[in-house]
């Protein structure tokens, strides 16, 4: 525990070259009301996400083109929460397009086990038809899941105990500076 | 009477100036998978040709059931080719026209494909650098399937020298996007300048050089990292002698602590280019930087260097020490040896965005919940269920727990913490934090994390459990919308954090 009293001074931090702020320059796109859309539905599919204080939007059948967008965008881990958050947020639309974008998904070996789980839960008791093939699915993640589905979801509460040490074999990139850096105490 | 010695130093790899960003987007094209040339796959991956035809019979799935050795293949082949009704506007590839030069304007060139008849009609970047993120936008004149967007930086938005970030979105009319991350180091235009940076800093922005306390040999120790930028088209050899000074105050108003110099040889800084340095101070018991340090006090490091051709380079950095927490990553269920290595990029990068505000790791420990073990809890599904995996597991030290589970099903959430702030020690119901990973597949096939976003999940949830509330400023790390948020917790912020059990200051 840090004792206030030592608290030090707000850091001095320099004045980058021209000053701290530059202008940002924006295109007019009030024309386009589907571009204006969009990004107010990935501000909602991102906003009160931290579950303190949180209160996550909800979606309706307005909603269901764009995220079906959204949930198309698979090719970058810089959408990758959007999309994500478009997976869960398709879930509270009752539609089949919306149903059928999930099982796409949920069932395809080729996607990330991740996603593919996102949208097995999203599907909820729409998915028990699946279970049986899934719990033999390559993904060992997946199939991990099916069969703990399959067998009523149990949780099983343990005497308080520590958590194991990871035993995975670094395969890290240079940690250099780092707290795992050997130079550190 | 001891001094300060420079106990190390070495060159580290730099990239090159126009890829700078360590977790910069991937180029690739992006091709429909019904006229993918699939010989070029085969040569240029070597995939099975195969599974080129199986990803297009629609019958994918069933057939890659009873072929598992084709998924890898297929994964990579389904990473880098459309469906037909995906329809996607993917960017390809981001660079500038050129080098970029301090204080001059510069082009970014944005090549992307567009399968949909929808024009893409506007490209907007997020600028990250050393001062407060701007944004600039441009109308694309869209042409055909290969297109070419151009964005125009002008005397007002030029940069100073260093590192920069552009996250570009393209729009589609109807509401496609594309987003891509890249990097580049803003080259001198004078043409040769020094920086100086704390250990092993990579996230835009500056602050200050960490001076650690090591009980074992009972010194401190100050890493500082040199990087030397080339904005000419000639190759600049430096001369070996590095000289060193650390002020107790302003460099050249206050008191000189210590000073010494060293002979590093070899540097050679190629054109348009970067070079990058370590080296470590070590400052025993006795010495003037030890006793400074000591007080807690702030210090200015002046470094000054030669080129072969007589230009004489100086840089300076704050020195000071730094409050410390440690972490426990607590891995829930499964992750592949990719997901592994950028889950410990983002911590990584969370240490960076905390040494801004100068709070650093202790320590990271690394922890397994293997799958089986784990059950239910590799998704958190209520908030009952996250405080009961808090109540019965956790990490006998006085680090923060960090759970990253597989996946939160409750309401759209992907954090929580147990408490504001969580308490400094374990046992019951609040003593930890919980993410959820946020997977995707890169160009390769291989299961990623996206770093940047975890980094920032960590940090927040991290701060939450530190004493900090939500706040809605611009830029900052506790903004409650996972999307707007940024690298920033302000001085009263670091004031909240400082008491807290888990933080030391020694
Ligand atoms: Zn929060």
């Amino acid at each position: 525990m840090a004792d206030l009293a030592l608290l030090p001074p707000e850091h001095f931090i320099p004045e980058p070259v021209g000053g701290r702020t530059r202008p940002s320059r924006y295109v007019d796109i009030d024309g386009f009301t589907t571009i204006v859309a969009r990004r107010k539905l990935d501000e909602r599919l991102l906003d009160a996400t931290c579950a303190v204080d949180g209160r996550p939007s909800r979606f309706d059948r307005d909603d269901l083109d764009l995220l079906l967008l959204a949930t198309a965008q698979r090719f970058r881990g810089e959408t990758a929460l959007v999309r994500v958050q478009a997976l869960h947020a398709l879930a509270q639309i009752d539609d089949d397009r919306a149903v059928r974008r999930l099982f796409d998904v949920a069932t395809a070996v080729v996607e990330h086990d991740s996603a593919r789980i996102t949208a097995l839960e999203a599907l909820g008791e729409r998915a028990n038809e699946l279970l049986d093939t899934l719990a033999a699915d390559p993904s060992e993640a997946v199939a991990a899941w099916a069969r703990w589905v399959l067998a009523g979801r149990p949780v099983d509460r343990r005497e308080p105990g520590q958590v194991p040490k990871d035993p995975t074999r670094g395969t890290d990139r240079d940690h250099d500076g780092c707290c795992c850096d050997d130079e550190r105490g | 009477m001891s001094n300060t010695s420079v106990s190390r130093f070495r060159a580290v790899a730099a990239r090159p100036a126009d890829e700078y960003a360590e977790f910069g987007s991937e180029p690739f094209p992006l091709r429909a998978l019904v006229d993918v040339d699939r010989d070029e796959l085969v040569r240029q991956f070597g995939v099975n040709p195969e599974v080129v035809e199986i990803l297009r019979s629609g019958r994918a799935t069933d057939v890659l059931r009873e072929h598992p050795d084709l998924i890898p293949d297929a994964r990579l082949v389904y990473a880098r080719t459309s469906l037909e009704e995906e329809r996607p506007v993917h960017i390809s590839r981001v660079s500038a026209k050129g080098p970029i030069w301090s204080g001059t304007p510069f082009t970014l060139l944005v090549e992307f494909q567009n399968a949909a008849d929808a024009r893409v009609v506007v490209a907007s970047v997020e600028v990250s650098w050393a001062g407060d993120p701007f944004v600039v936008e441009a109308e694309v004149q869209a042409r055909g399937d290969d297109d070419l967007a151009t964005i125009e930086f002008d005397e007002e938005q030029t940069l100073p020298v260093g590192p920069a970030e552009f996250v570009v979105t393209l729009a589609r009319e109807d509401g496609a996007t594309s987003v891509y991350r890249w990097g580049a180091y803003v080259l001198p235009a004078n043409p040769l300048a020094l920086s100086l940076g704390p250990a092993g800093a990579r996230v835009t922005g500056s602050w200050s050089a960490r001076g650690d306390y090591l009980p074992a040999s009972d010194t401190f120790l100050t890493e500082v990292e040199f990087t030397i930028s080339n904005g000419d088209a000639r190759a600049v050899s430096m001369n070996r002698r590095v000289t060193w000074e650390f002020w107790d105050g302003a460099v050249g108003a206050g008191r000189r602590v210590e000073s010494g110099s060293f002979d590093w040889s070899g540097i050679s800084v190629s054109a348009f280019g970067v070079w990058r340095g370590t080296a470590w101070f070590s400052s025993p018991r006795g010495s003037g930087i030890f006793d400074t340090y000591a007080r807690k006090e702030d210090m200015a490091i002046s470094i000054t260097m030669s080129a072969s051709d007589g230009r004489v380079l100086n840089a300076q950095i704050t020195a000071r020490v730094m409050l410390a927490y440690g972490v426990n990553i607590i891995k829930v269920g499964t992750f592949s040896s990719s997901e592994h290595t950028d889950l410990y990029a983002a911590v990584d990068q969370m240490r960076q965005i905390y040494e801004r505000r100068d709070i650093t790791l202790r320590g990271v420990d690394r922890r397994l919940i293997d799958a089986a073990t784990a059950g239910a809890y590799t998704i958190t599904n209520s908030e009952d269920e996250f405080r009961d995996m808090l109540e019965d597991w956790s990490c006998r030290n006085d680090f923060v727990d960090v759970f990253v589970v597989q996946d939160f099903q409750w309401s759209g959430f992907n954090g929580y913490a147990g408490d504001i702030p969580g308490p400094a020690s374990k046992g019951g119901r609040k003593d930890g934090v919980a993410v959820e990973k946020t997977g995707y597949t890169d160009a390769s096939g291989a299961a990623r994390l996206d770093v940047a976003t975890l980094a920032q999940l960590i940090g927040h949830e991290v701060g939450h459990y530190l004493g900090l509330e939500h706040l809605e400023t611009t830029n900052n790390l506790m903004r409650s919308n996972t999307g707007v948020r940024g690298p920033d917790l302000d001085y009263n912020q670091y004031r909240t954090m400082f008491p807290h059990g888990y933080v030391v200051f020694e």
